[in-house]
């Protein structure tokens, strides 16, 4: 999915948490969304997720133009919150059906695929497990499950790397999300650790105080930067040095 | 925790020093900050003060001196099991017990700390008893002792609701079931506002053995009405406030009473307890399967049985019913919407039959029995039968995070007209199924007060269709409630919202016509102007409906907004 935002603002009162970003994504990338703390990260993940609405600009999917009213383009995408939306009442399984079926996903296959999914992540024994008793990580795991069962064409996810998963989950996210790319699958996650960020990624999106600073492939940042330190590093000791 | 003001000012002299220096860093900290006076509004200091005053205003407009005792009687008692429930909650299984365990806080001194704030957060009883009592005094001559002796009986009785609120508070351990008294309680607060006031001497008689009655009699006979004999209940209350120290005593020396747990264990639009925990209806089929010692990843049919959708026709009639008029799509979402099962109409629907039947055991006693509690009666069938308020979604709840809530469905694909959709189907077969019960009871009830039986079959339907017509704005409503429309200023709200008032306004001048003008209106025009009123009262509430849909759908709208609380 081609994603492509036009002069995208968004305001809280007097604070504008995204000013004018205008970027386009094309399919088949993991990039990661990096800024400090209310640079307005989550609220571009949201904006792209249809839960706000931008004041100004658009947001295209694939050319089209995408809003909350559009729920066939709202199934292309998942978004995945740090504190995703469970019911504690319902056993995994009952929330991830229930889930699987809002996107209307029950094919042929759809159960090995949740089984696989729960195995890998380590909660397979939970299935039966009402979600209310499960830890932080296990309820994330669960979300996650959802998503890598939903194979939505945009994966959003928010912090997925402080969302309390352990080292068996993170791995087999980053496989899962490496994979997704290679199908053609596009995904955006924020996160506040660098070296995941550069690593991990094909592009870093950085925005700043609401506005977008650095759009552009991991190779080349580091290819500009030339020194030994991280490039991302660098950057973010170069923005607060700006603010003071 | 409020204990360190002057640590809080000195920080705040000393960071405000330091962004005064840049003016980039002022800038964004003027933008930032919140206006003080906030924080008194979102604690709801200025509704309970709109309460108070508009419930002295109607005490005040009645002119008559039972009904200020009584609001306080009931409020009182009803603040009683909420305070406590509220002191409990907070030492066990609150966000601030939950910061404590994160700190260096000894048991005790968080115990300390919720004790200050169970006081304060009662402290509206006495602002309320004041203005009870206050009242009086002036009614009677405004002298200046009764003025001394309002302030005093004020504070007798907001130490006799901490008195037992403490008191509750350690039974409520033992029976948590006491505190569905509260709801009843609070909302008989409100009734009292619609309760004739020839009835309020009989009421008055019946409150006075509850303990929240005790001062507000002393005060009323024994003080203003100088009877001796009124001043015996005082030995009574005075025995109930010396329980304090010995029952506050009991309570910190035994807290924790149990083990403390955690208490934020995650995000839900809802709570969650071990006995809460219903099975879903078709899940034991799955759990019946045999599968010990077969491990799910290399049998994936077991998963499947697992992942199945809902069996709908496993419950009761009204789900059932439901699930036939409704598609697989939307019996996906209904089943979202109502956090992942399968609703409990039929149970609500059997519950108010049971209420409606012992209402027409009332009308058949006929004399015996006042006609206000067949009246009550149905009143509560109704509300349990029918969605009056729209009905409860925990798929529409919300969900806090960080000081923002949005609703469950907000995250995912659900648009503004299936949800609808749904919303009304449900709604529309609850209406249904009443509408039977319901007019045979409205039958009932115009033959007890002597009414033709065909005027209490009009009234009946009349509810009826003005729940029904009332629904796509209740939708509307839903839609609306944790979404930022009423939060921002732009021209696009500001259309909405002008929208809406215009809609509103026509729909109460409908109704006004629907109740007042068809009886003033010649005999032969009547039923033309009701049903034309009725039309108009549909169409104002889909007209809402459908502007919201236009106004939602193109993302004119956040489906979040700050919490208020």
């Amino acid at each position: 999915m081609q994603i492509v935002l036009e002069s995208v603002t968004k305001r809280f009162g007097s604070v504008r948490a995204l000013e004018n970003i205008s970027l386009t994504m094309k399919p088949g990338q993991i990039v990661a969304l990096l800024g400090p703390n209310g640079a307005g990260k989550t609220t571009l993940l949201r904006c792209l997720s249809a839960i706000m609405a931008p004041d100004a600009g658009r947001i295209l999917y694939d050319g089209e133009k995408f809003n909350r009213g559009r729920v066939d383009l709202r199934k292309k995408l998942y978004f995945l919150p740090d504190f995703p939306v469970v019911f504690h009442e319902l056993s995994v399984t009952r929330q991830l059906a229930m889930i699987l079926g809002l996107y209307e996903r029950g094919g042929e296959g759809i159960a090995a695929a949740v089984t696989q999914h729960l195995a890998e992540l380590d909660i397979l024994s939970a299935i039966d497990t009402p979600i209310g008793r499960l830890s932080r990580g296990q309820i994330y795991k669960t979300a996650l499950t959802a998503l890598l069962s939903v194979d939505p064409e945009l994966w959003l996810l928010d912090e997925p790397f402080a969302s309390g998963m352990d080292p068996v989950g993170i791995t087999y996210f980053k496989k899962q999300a490496r994979l997704a790319a290679q199908r053609g699958r596009t995904v955006l996650y924020s996160t506040q650790i660098l070296d995941v960020a550069e690593k991990f990624s094909d592009r870093v999106c950085l925005i700043h105080r609401g506005q977008l600073r650095v759009f552009d492939a991991v190779e080349n940042l580091q290819a500009q930067a030339g020194s030994e330190n991280s490039v991302l590093e660098d950057i973010f000791k170069m923005l607060r040095e700006e603010g003071q | 925790m409020n204990s360190f003001r002057g640590l809080v000012k000195a920080i705040r002299k000393e960071a405000r020093t330091r962004l005064r220096v840049s003016r980039t860093h002022w800038k964004e900290y003027k933008k930032l900050r919140q206006w003080s006076g906030m924080r008194f509004v979102r604690r709801g200091g200025l509704y309970a003060l709109f309460l108070g005053l508009m419930t002295v205003s109607f005490a005040v407009s009645l002119k008559n001196q039972k009904f200020p005792l009584i609001l306080l009687t009931l409020y009182s008692a009803a603040t009683i099991l909420g305070r406590a429930n509220g002191l409990s909650e907070l030492l066990y299984k609150s966000g601030d017990l939950a910061f404590s365990m994160h700190s260096p806080v000894t048991d005790k001194q968080f115990f300390d700390y919720a004790w200050l704030h169970f006081l304060k957060s009662s402290l509206f009883v006495w602002f309320y008893s004041f203005l009870a009592f206050a009242y009086l005094a002036l009614a009677a001559d405004g002298r200046g002792t009764l003025w001394a002796a309002s302030i005093i009986a004020a504070t007798l009785q907001w130490l006799l609701v901490v008195s037992l609120a403490v008191l509750v508070a350690l039974v409520l351990q033992r029976w948590p079931s006491l505190m569905k008294l509260a709801a009843p309680l609070y909302l008989s607060v409100f009734a009292m506002f619609f309760v004739p006031a020839s009835v309020a001497t009989p009421i008055w008689k019946v409150l006075q053995s509850l303990p929240t009655a005790w001062i507000s009699m002393i005060f009323e006979k024994g003080v203003i009405d100088g009877q001796a004999r009124a001043l015996s209940m005082l030995p009574l209350v005075l025995l109930i406030l010396s329980s304090l120290p010995l029952t506050y005593g009991r309570l910190r020396k035994t807290y924790p009473m149990t083990e403390l747990l955690y208490p934020l264990a995650g995000n839900t639009p809802g709570s969650y307890g071990d006995d809460e925990y219903q099975e879903v209806p078709g899940e034991r089929d799955w759990q019946s399967e045999t599968w010990e010692n077969t491990s799910p990843t290399a049998n994936p049919r077991i998963m499947v049985a697992h992942l199945r959708p809902l069996d709908w026709s496993c419950s009761g009639w009204l789900e059932r019913v439901a699930a036939r008029l409704m598609n697989s799509r939307e019996k996906a979402i209904g089943e979202f919407l109502c956090g992942g099962g399968v609703g409990f109409w039929s149970a609500q629907w059997r519950r108010a039959c049971m209420i409606a039947a012992i209402g027409m055991i009332a009308v058949f006693l006929g004399p015996w029995i006042p006609v206000w509690i067949p009246v009550c009666a149905g009143i509560i069938a109704s509300m349990f039968a029918l969605p009056v308020l729209g009905g409860f979604w925990s798929g529409m709840q919300p969900i806090k995070v960080y000081g923002m809530e949005r609703p469950a469905f907000a995250d995912f694909p659900l648009s503004y007209t299936e949800i609808s959709r749904v919303l009304a189907k449900v709604n529309l077969l609850r209406c249904a199924a009443w509408l039977p019960i319901g007019l045979f009871y409205a039958a009932m009830l115009a033959w007890r007060v002597k009414l033709p039986v065909e005027e209490g079959i009009q009234i009946g339907v009349g509810i009826i269709l003005i729940v029904i017509s009332l629904q796509p704005l209740l939708i509307v409503g839903r839609f609306s409630l944790h979404s930022d429309d009423t939060k921002k200023l732009t021209l696009h709200s500001v259309g909405m919202t002008l929208i809406a008032l215009c809609i509103a306004l026509l729909f109460l001048f409908l109704m006004l016509i629907l109740f007042a003008w068809t009886q003033w209106a010649p005999p032969e025009g009547r039923a033309v102007t009701a049903v034309v009123a009725m039309a108009g009262l549909f169409c104002c509430s889909l007209t809402l409906w459908f502007c919201y849909r236009i106004y939602f759908d193109r993302g004119r709208v956040d489906t979040m907004r700050s919490a208020d609380n």
